[in-house]
């Protein structure tokens, strides 16, 4: 009888724990319906700005590393509050940080001079995320909204999400459209700053031995992978990452992106003046 | 259970196989539907007809998780028991350190079970997000099963070996610690996937393979978890064991049983105390990593639509202090004799208790009519709504551990009068620090309220916690010197206890039990409508978080379900000692009708 005396106790603590649990309110929380990228629907800026939020709190997955301000958060920047990126960053800079997060430098904005930051960053234009091009820039309005006035229109999200067809009837890659290089005349400076052409050539009469033929992939408009093997750790470039500026970096993409062909580098030969020096 | 018999002797079997047919039934509709479904394409979700994959999946992992605290809990209790009887040559540790780990092989059975039912469960109606976990963390389910194999044969030598290595005790305690060693590394391995579901990181296809796992497996929440379940199941372990030699305390039938049961329940509450005081703490640091990770989902838990579970949860927490508190009393009033002399400190102490559980229980939002809302000029009570925020909370939370750590020292010091010369400088000493610790704590409270709330979580919670834990490892160490040598002064009289004292220590276990299945659904909950927090939606038709009530209706039907199983496993385990007696009796008997036969 002892046991059945027990178990009715125990029916009696939980009894009542079900019942105080039944006298609070009662409240059934539904999921939110999903949120679906569509522009047909963008026709202000604050449409723009509307969509930003919620991908940075959806799809994004953005919140679940970065704060927006008031809080703190230790694994990656607080993008708000007394830091502010919208209005700090340019657009490219955010492109490349979205898209090619681990390519190149990071520069931690938060100190001054600026150090180089371990990106932790997924690409979000590729999977689990995925962001589309339109999608990530109205993320970028988002930021923007929180922290100044917001440059990126309905039109260009109209634009990105309806890619024109060029003559020749192929889609234009829509990161065309808001990405930019630097400035060819300054790469030129940097690139002699720097030796370069000490190791590398370009094409057949241009540079040293050391470093591999920049031409072929000059060729094929392989500019990112450029970027990622100047700031790659190596013997003769451990030390770019902490050296060259993204400015610096982005001239001489710029001033490379105007070799594709042999006959251009003969052309232009004359403007680099080869060094004997064995570069960095 | 002679009524259990009876009832299966009078025809009972045939009710209860008539239930398992229909229930086999219920089970094989669902699994037709699961058939058709699989013939048509990949099925992201399957559903079980009239109970909800949700409600099976709910079950079944509460119990298994239940069983897994118990498993796991259970030889930490065990190891600490037999270390103490190794070291003091009391032969009761030993004994009571077996008669649980006896109960333990009982139940890894019944863990392992649950563990392959929840698997089933789990592939069958939810295989898109376990095809997502499997493609993350296949290595870890490798390491997990290794892991279990390896418990099951070091469980088996500890078990079976018990009296084979009486002789060479360290190697047995060896064996025990190895039980443990690999027993967390489950949990360990376990915890890395729920605790990836709730703050999961961004898995880039840029990181390696190993890399990609790790960065899963070492997710922002995974440490506070490992370290809330390991103090959680040292708890469990101690108030299950109170609750068990309660329930056979009150069904003893000699003094012997009595006074064996009720040491039991003793050092079962005083374990569960010792693991309770610091879980509080290992419960903030949890709560303070969900808000580093997501302010969102930490506003969701203590602020928003799963707030009110928090105020379940205290009155669970305060009860189970009021029950431990309660206990130490009447062992002082019954075991030490000394009620007379400690009466108006308890009288103090239960009014602390008290106003301290009404604070905690106080709701940030009262729950009001129109017109009372109307009359109090809004949900938020002009007086008691200053308790219903985390500054007042903590504070008091704070001073309960304090309070219950009192009633711990004077029930260890009852009938003991200090030797040494400095025992009083030690006692004012102990004064001055709680003194200063409980104005310490008021004050860090009461500032907490005019300070934003980033200081008030980081700097002040943690300053309360920190002066709390110094009084713990100061005061703890100095009254264990202090009495090394001490003058007894009075017996303690063991199987003396009134039942109710033995229905706390049920009440204690359930409480338990129950806050588990509790803070269990919380952090579930806490995904809201993802299988994985941000990253992957639940899309089902129970993507929704259920009412209060209805909640507490299903954590209160397990948790009995629980102990049921409990009871019978307790029952099982106990059929063999029994025998025995019943052998001896027998034996004796016989014996004794030698002389009276008259034909020897």
């Amino acid at each position: 009888m002892y046991i059945l005396r027990v178990l009715l106790f125990i029916a009696a603590i939980l009894g009542g724990f079900a019942y105080i649990a039944r006298q609070i309110p009662q409240e059934v929380s539904m999921p939110p319906e999903e949120e679906k990228f569509d522009a047909a629907k963008v026709k202000t800026v604050d449409d723009v700005v509307e969509i930003g939020q919620k991908i940075f709190f959806g799809k994004g997955q953005c919140a679940l590393c970065h704060a927006l301000g008031g809080g703190t958060s230790g694994r990656c920047p607080n993008l708000g509050g007394d830091n502010p990126v919208g209005i700090k960053l340019t657009r490219e800079f955010e492109y490349e940080t979205y898209t090619q997060p681990n390519a190149y430098i990071y520069m931690d904005y938060t100190n001054s001079p600026p150090k180089r930051f371990a990106a932790r960053m997924p690409e979000i234009n590729k999977p689990p995320i995925g962001l589309t091009e339109p999608e990530m820039l109205t993320v970028f309005a988002f930021l923007q909204k929180a922290s100044g006035p917001v440059e990126i229109t309905p039109e260009e999200i109209i634009a990105l999400a309806n890619p024109r067809k060029e003559e020749s009837g192929q889609s234009a890659p829509a990161h065309l459209e808001i990405v930019s290089l630097g400035d060819a005349v300054s790469g030129k400076a940097t690139f002699e700053k720097f030796e370069c052409v000490g190791c590398h050539k370009i094409g057949e009469i241009l540079g040293g031995d050391k470093g591999p033929d920049l031409l072929p992939a000059l060729k094929k408009k392989e500019i990112v992978a450029i970027r990622s093997a100047i700031f790659e750790k190596s013997d003769a470039h451990q030390s770019y990452d902490e050296k060259m500026t993204v400015k610096e970096m982005k001239d001489i993409l710029s001033y490379l992106a105007g070799f594709k062909t042999a006959k251009e580098v003969e052309t232009l030969a004359g403007h680099v003046a080869p060094t004997a020096g064995g570069g960095i | 259970m002679n009524q259990f018999r009876n009832f299966l002797k009078r025809g009972g079997w045939l009710i209860l196989l008539s239930l398992g047919f229909f229930l086999l039934g219920t089970f094989l509709k669902g699994g037709f539907a699961f058939a058709e479904e699989a013939g048509s394409a990949m099925a992201e979700y399957r559903d079980i007809p009239g109970i909800g994959s949700r409600n099976a999946i709910w079950v079944i992992a509460q119990l298994h998780i239940l069983f897994a605290g118990f498993v796991l809990g259970v030889p930490m209790f065990a190891l600490t028991c037999e270390y103490i009887g190794y070291k003091t040559g009391d032969i009761r540790y030993d004994k009571l350190a077996k008669e649980f780990t006896k109960l333990l092989t009982a139940s890894f059975g019944t863990t392992a079970t649950f563990g392959a039912i929840l698997l089933f469960l789990l592939v069958g109606m939810y295989p898109k997000l376990f095809n997502y976990l499997s493609g993350v963390f296949f290595p870890t389910f490798i390491l997990y099963a290794f892991l279990f194999i390896l418990e099951t044969i070091v469980l088996y030598i500890y078990w079976y070996g018990w009296d084979y290595m009486a002789g060479r005790k360290k190697l047995h305690l060896f064996m025990g610690l190895l039980l443990n060693l690999v027993g967390l590394a489950i949990m360990w391995t376990a915890d890395a996937w729920l605790s990836f579901q709730a703050s999961p990181v961004v898995l880039s296809t840029s990181m390696g393979y190993w890399e990609r796992l790790w960065a899963a497996v070492h997710n922002p929440t995974w440490n506070p978890v490992n370290i809330h379940r390991v103090i959680g199941n040292v708890v469990l372990g101690g108030f299950m064991c109170g609750a068990y030699a309660g329930v056979r305390y009150l069904g003893s039938k000699t003094q012997a049983e009595r006074e064996h049961y009720d040491w039991m329940g003793y050092i079962g509450n005083f374990i569960g105390v010792f693991g309770l005081l610091p879980l509080p703490f290992a419960g903030y640091w949890l709560m303070r990593e969900v808000y580093e990770y997501n302010q969102q989902m930490g506003i969701t838990l203590m602020g928003g639509v799963l707030s009110w579970l928090f105020i379940l949860q205290a009155i669970q927490i305060g009860v189970l202090f009021l029950g431990a508190n309660y206990y130490f009393w009447q062992g002082l009033a019954y075991r030490a004799r000394v009620e007379a002399r400690y009466k108006k400190y308890i009288l103090a102490m239960v009014s602390v208790l008290i106003l301290c559980f009404g604070v905690w229980l106080t709701p940030h939002s009262l729950v009001a009519s129109l017109s009372e809302a109307r009359a109090m000029g809004g949900t938020h009570h002009p007086i008691l709504g200053v308790f219903g925020v985390m500054s007042a909370k903590l504070t008091v939370v704070n001073l309960m551990i304090l309070t219950t750590f009192i009633s711990f020292l004077l029930y260890w010091r009852a009938n003991q009068t200090a030797t040494v010369s400095w025992a009083k400088a030690a006692l004012y000493f102990q004064y001055f620090l709680f003194t200063v610790a409980v104005i310490a704590v008021i004050s860090l409270g009461v500032y907490g309220y005019y300070v934003p709330a980033v200081v008030r979580v980081k700097i002040l919670s943690t300053a309360q916690v920190l002066v709390v834990l110094f009084v713990l490892i100061t005061v703890t160490p100095l009254t264990a010197l202090s009495l090394k040598s001490a003058k007894v002064t009075g017996t303690m009289t063991w199987g003396v206890m009134p039942p109710r004292s033995q229905y706390v220590l049920v009440s204690n276990g359930i409480l338990v039990i129950l806050t588990m299945t509790l803070m269990g659904y919380v952090r579930s909950a806490s995904r809201v409508h993802f299988h994985i927090y941000g990253v992957m939606r639940d899309t089902s038709a129970y993507a929704y978080t259920p009412s209060v009530g209805f909640a507490a209706s299903m954590m209160a039907g397990t948790t009995f379900a629980f102990c049921l199983i409990v009871l019978f496993i307790f029952w099982v385990a106990g059929l063999p000692d029994k025998a025995a007696k019943k052998q001896v009796a027998e034996d004796t008997s016989s014996k004794l009708a030698i002389p009276t036969g008259g034909n020897g």
